[in-house]
């Protein structure tokens, strides 16, 4: 089935390539234009200068386009794991707002949206797409500063708006409203962080 | 110069708690007192470096590396200048913790300074 549109695509090519040469011989053959004259000699300059042209409308159509696409689907990659990431985000925050979570949870929570984030700036560098450095240090500061809202216990004595029983988190009701500001600075930057990608 | 190495995940846990032993398991407080205050002392001793790797666990909590480090300067008296000299900390999952630790060490040193 393949073969057989691949052979057709041939035939059709070759009877275009035919149709357009015959119909150049005719309009030579039965037309007569006074203002213009045949000249029989080949110019050598104006052979290359067309071979030129043919080669540079080839190369954009061709060469360009195809790295055009490449570059397109890389971007396409590293979005899909950004928003990927931001979901992840997105469920920390809704597990947050509970005020009570296990910090063995949330520990590992923070560490696989730090790797995560950081995986996608070298793959940013790898690929070589540049984006908005800014955003990637906030993002950096976010998670930082998420990492002590939920896991800083203040040392014995001192009166804390955080504690932990039984390897629990417990949060008070000021707490959870930092954190969910953080949370949503954090959001906030990972979205501008895939639209900087998308522009790049 | 020769080292002692501790490699959290397979030397302690590869689940990192709380800071207190009171608030749960693998805390920071168990960790100074059996692996890392130990280390310390004999490398100290020994003329050794300690070098800790951080890699290869779940994560840390704030107070985990708080407790384990700045303890060493706040609870177990350890003079900071010999802990800072002496130690050399790895991690390639999340390289931030390198200049956490020594914050934290800075901070429980200011701290008894201020207290004096």
């Amino acid at each position: 089935m393949k073969l057989n549109k691949k052979v057709s695509k041939r035939i059709f090519k070759f009877v275009l390539a035919s149709s357009l040469f015959g119909a150049g011989v005719l309009i030579g053959k039965f037309s007569s234009f006074s203002s213009f004259t045949i000249g029989k000699e080949i110019n050598l300059v104006e052979v290359s200068s067309i071979f030129v042209t043919v080669f540079a409308a080839w190369y954009i159509s061709v060469i360009l386009e195809a790295e055009k696409e490449e570059g397109r689907t890389e971007k396409n990659l590293i979005l899909k794991r950004t928003e990927e990431v931001y979901q992840l985000v997105d469920k920390g925050q809704q597990r947050a707002t509970t005020g009570s979570i296990p910090l063995q949870e949330v520990i590992s929570h923070l560490k696989r949206v730090h790797v995560s984030l950081t995986s996608i700036s070298k793959i940013l560098v790898q690929t070589r797409i540049k984006t908005d450095e800014t955003v990637r240090k906030q993002i950096v500061e976010n998670t930082k500063r998420l990492r002590n809202l939920l896991t800083n216990t203040p040392v014995a004595g001192a009166n804390s708006t955080i504690s932990v029983t039984d390897g629990i988190v417990m949060l008070s009701q000021s707490r959870i409203n930092e954190i969910e500001s953080e949370y949503d600075k954090l959001k906030d930057n990972i979205l501008l962080l895939e639209i900087s990608i998308n522009k790049a | 110069v020769d080292s002692i190495k501790i490699k959290i995940a397979t030397e302690f846990s590869a689940t990192p708690g709380p800071r207190y032993i009171k608030e749960g398991e693998n805390s920071g407080e168990l960790f100074r007192q059996n692996v890392l205050l130990p280390a310390f002392k004999k490398a100290l001793s020994e003329g050794k470096k300690v070098i800790v790797d951080l890699d290869g666990t779940a994560g840390y909590g704030t107070s985990f590396l708080e407790e384990s480090f700045g303890g060493l300067v706040r609870v177990e008296g350890m003079d900071y200048q010999a802990i800072v000299k002496n130690l050399l900390i790895l991690s390639e999952e999340e390289d931030f913790l390198k200049e956490d630790v020594l914050f934290y060490l800075k901070d429980a040193h200011e701290a008894k300074q201020k207290s004096k």
